[in-house]
């Protein structure tokens, strides 16, 4: 009875600050220090373009990520700057500002002398990889018209999207993914689009009468996404229905690139802003079939679609098998579908103790990295609402959010923290090891906002970092699966170009080793097929991996 | 984006209407006499109630209160019609007036406490829940005093405060232990925590108190599918199937279940059912909102029935026309 009345009154105290409260006082294992200014990205804001009309895209954008532009080892920093509405008149600013790494964890804004200073658009993501296998990272952007290809030739990067076909319509694209379809060792690339939009074709939504608030999707029609396969000569030819990409669904927000399965051929997952999921499975030969709804994928456990945004994957447990993560709106869950067998998944939020915590949230970045480097998969979540006013509207949920990172246990049940106080209104999130030091850092951009970037505080800690070059497949080992023996615990990591939301993490593999001596094996599975196998390496140390030629 | 979001709004609401029914019957409140002008007109107003003539009934009321404009009754009464109606701000201030004749009039702070949770003012709803409880703690309303706490169940639960949550429904069936409701919203506090047994057992609970509640069945269906209990679940979930065709999630978790079982084929016209079920269940959600940012347009109310008949959900295409007839060409 008392214990009753204690919670009556706290109840009735303030009842919305209790789950927040309760997030608070779990111990921090991990924590991060925001150093975005100290490194030099302090001055950068994503550009919406709002004028007061309310459309639709401002809310949406923008990501970013981590790459090497200069392949001097070191993380560099994209950031995608958004843009201005050509009806406006609005001069916009360049649409990517890159940041180079000079080391010391300082970066210098390079953005003119790369070449992107002139490079407009209104821009919303980022997926990068070498898919011209020169030996440099180029990058692709979507926007909300046609789409950017920017090679990189040494440094300085030359926009080449119509040249090379994969400009596309003039369409609102979004998520966007390089993925070795046919394993021929060129990198094909998979566009996600979102709704047809225009200023002409902006829809008046209100909640209170006579003034304008940002519609929501199912308003739109949704646009269905672009399958472009390389010709391995710098062009691209639009191989969508031959491939086996007919659904015209669209509205996709998230596109990751996974072998679930296993079977050596990269599956594609789409997640789609209200409306069902995609997984198209790879029938051995570079053509899908889209097994969403035989597969668990596509809705929720009650058979409804959900606002699916960011997305990722990774092996959690020890079970070995593939757990793919997609944020969601508030009041539904993050999805954490393991695959049970033959293609079959199952949703695990409530179970992994991710869902609950998350209902409360709008998901859009979301990435599994070892922050601890503890051995296993951690998940961070990057919140923020659309609404500005959503405070005005639902009691207990606000605009801006603070980051959640969920710890793993090691067996896929996880605890929740809220490692930076700041709140944000997260869209894009991306992992990277910028400062070197082996543990990895996160960069978390805000719409309207600047991006952040934090330092992994963690001061001990085991790692192993490997860097691919492929040869008889693509030249980043985009599609490489990596697996690593310490004892009787094995991890497994993917090599992927796009994930989150409108993001790229590092390229670079890392694994955590918690208090492992030594890695007894690590074995490279190619896209090609070669698998490469190294023994007994030492901890702390980036090896690095050339197809065929194992080092001893 | 917002969709899932107001989807589970308006659930919640159909459910708040559907108990309100249950806590008036359980109150009687002495409001006083009114003028015997007006008491005529009280009699006349529960015929057309009973008619399901609401607009007719409107009038009848709007008439009473001229000759008793202080009558809390006939506030009260309004603003019940004017929530069928979906006019929620004008029911609000209904209730309200009815709060503000008789300070202590019951069930006034419930609808409002209803009308909060609506529009996601989960504070208010909760002070307005509160003040009910106290009101009716000690009468022997119990009924009432169980779905109000149910209610303040259902917004703790919203705001993510699943402790207070399990007491409120627990709280609830210490009132009225025979109350499904509470046993089946447990199931799903347990459910969003992972502990699929408790959530099982919950809602084998609250179906056994109530066998003809196919989202009781369903969600023992769905429950036993993910614990693997494949055979039993196949049973409810073809059950709801059959009693609610336009049911999404009974189909696919029908499909769910078949497949499991290695049965492809038989699981194909579920699945495919599924997505037609959610297309048209996305409809529905948004021809309820432009019922809601309209209500007085027959068409919207029309929209509304048509997309209810598609589905086979007979009972609300039904109140949908029902309304739509009323307002006129």
């Amino acid at each position: 009875m008392l214990a009753c009345v204690m919670l009556f009154l706290s109840a009735c105290a303030d009842p919305t600050t209790a789950p927040a409260d309760q997030a608070a006082q779990k111990p921090a294992t991990v924590g991060f220090t925001d150093v975005t200014a100290e490194a030099g990205l302090g001055d950068f804001r994503h550009v919406t373009g709002a004028f007061g009309e309310k459309w639709f895209p401002e809310t949406m954008g923008s990501g970013g990520g981590f790459l090497d532009y200069d392949g001097d080892g070191l993380a560099d920093v994209v950031l995608v700057a958004g843009g201005t509405f050509p009806s406006t008149g609005e001069e916009a600013g360049p649409a990517l500002r890159l940041y180079r790494n000079g080391g010391e964890g300082r970066f210098v804004e390079v953005t003119e002398i790369a070449g992107l200073a002139d490079v407009r658009a209104y821009a919303f993501g980022v997926t990068i990889a070498d898919y011209d296998n020169d030996g440099d990272e180029d990058i692709f952007t979507t926007t909300l018209y046609e789409n950017l290809l920017l090679r990189n030739d040494s440094g300085v990067f030359r926009e080449i999207g119509q040249q090379a076909g994969l400009a596309g319509d003039a369409q609102w694209s979004s998520a966007a993914a390089f993925i070795d379809a046919d394993r021929d060792g060129w990198l094909d690339i998979y566009v996600g689009n979102y709704v047809e939009w225009s200023p002409e074709k902006d829809i008046f939504c209100t909640r209170v009468a006579g003034r304008k608030a940002y519609c929501t999707p199912e308003l739109y029609k949704g646009v269905s996404g672009r399958f472009y396969h390389n010709n391995g000569d710098g062009t691209f030819t639009d191989r969508t229905d031959a491939r086996g990409f007919t659904d015209r669904t669209g509205k996709t927000l998230g596109v990751l690139a996974v072998d679930y399965n296993r079977d050596g051929w990269p599956d594609l997952m789409v997640a789609n802003d209200t409306q069902r999921d995609l997984l198209y499975e790879n029938q051995g030969d570079g053509t899908f079939v889209e097994k969403g709804l035989y597969s668990g994928i596509a809705f929720d456990e009650n058979g409804r679609a959900r606002a699916g945004m960011g997305v990722d994957a990774g092996v959690l447990d020890t079970t070995g098998e593939v757990t793919i993560t997609v944020g969601h709106f508030t009041s539904e869950m993050i999805g954490v579908y393991r695959h049970a067998k033959d293609g079959f998944f199952i949703d695990r939020a409530a179970v992994s103790q991710i869902g609950r915590p998350s209902l409360r949230t709008l998901t859009f970045g979301l990435f599994l990295f070892d922050v601890d480097l503890d051995a296993d998969l951690d998940l961070l979540a990057a919140n923020g609402h659309i609404t500005e006013d959503i405070e005005l509207v639902e009691d207990g949920i606000s605009y801006r959010q603070k980051v959640q990172l969920y710890l793993n246990n090691g067996e896929a049940r996880f605890d929740v923290i809220e490692p930076i106080e700041t709140r944000l209104v997260a869209r894009g999130a991306a992992y990277g090891d910028y400062d070197g030091d082996g543990d990895l850092d996160v960069l978390v951009m805000e719409n309207g906002g600047g991006a952040r970037l934090w330092r992994n505080n963690l001061d001990d800690g085991r790692y192993l970092r490997v860097r691919l070059q492929g040869a008889q497949s693509n030249r980043s080992g985009i599609g490489s699966r990596l697996v690593i023996q310490t004892g009787s615990r094995r991890q497994e990591r993917y090599v992927r170009a796009g994930m989150s939301y409108l993001s790229h993490a590092q390229t670079t593999p890392v694994f955590g080793l918690a208090d492992a001596e030594r890695v007894d094996s690590l074995w490279v599975y190619w896209p090609s097929g070669v698998t490469d196998r190294l023994g007994s390496l030492a901890p702390n140390q980036e090896i690095r991996v050339h197809e065929g030629m194992p080092v001893p | 984006m917002m969709r899932t979001r107001a989807q589970g709004d308006l659930r919640l609401r159909a459910w708040a209407l559907g108990v309100t029914v249950l806590l008036l019957a359980g109150c009687h409140p002495e409001q006083g006499a009114p003028d015997p002008r007006a008491r005529e007109l009280l009699w006349d107003i529960q015929r057309a109630q009973k008619g399901n003539n609401y607009t007719g009934t409107l009038a009848l009321i709007d008439s009473a209160l001229v000759v008793a404009p202080r009558y809390p009754s006939l506030y009260f009464t309004r603003g019940q019609l004017l929530t069928k109606l979906y006019r929620f701000d004008e029911a609000q201030a209904a209730f309200e007036k009815a709060l503000e004749l008789h300070p202590r009039y019951v069930g006034a702070a419930y609808h409002l406490g209803n009308n909060a949770f609506f529009v996601g003012r989960n504070r208010d709803a909760l002070r307005y829940y509160w003040q009910e409880h106290a009101r009716i703690t000690g009468s022997s309303a119990k009924p009432a005093l169980a779905s109000v706490l149910l209610q303040l169940g259902r917004v703790y639960a919203r705001l993510g405060i699943a402790d207070s949550a399990r007491w409120a429904y627990e709280e609830s069936l210490a009132v009225q232990e025979n109350n499904a409701q509470a046993w089946a919203w447990l199931a799903e506090l347990s459910e969003d925590a992972g502990r699929l047994e408790d959530a099982l057992r919950e809602a084998r609970r609250a179906f056994a108190l109530e066998p003809e509640n196919v989202e009781h069945q369903y969600l023992v269906g769905a429950l036993g599918f993910r614990m693997g209990a494949l055979e039993e679940a196949e049973g409810h979930l073809r059950s709801v199937v059959n009693q609610a065709p336009w049911h999404a999630g009974a189909h696919y978790n029908l499909g769910r279940c078949l497949l499991a079982q290695g049965r492809e084929a038989e699981a194909a016209p579920f699945l495919a059912a599924t997505d037609s079920l959610q297309e048209l269940q996305a409809n529905i959600i948004l021809a309820k909102f432009a019922v809601e940012r309209n209500p007085a347009n027959r068409e919207r109310w029309l929209d509304l029935a048509s997309l209810y008949m598609q589905t086979g959900q007979q009972k609300e295409a039904s109140e949908a026309l029902v309304v739509a007839r009323q307002l006129g060409s």
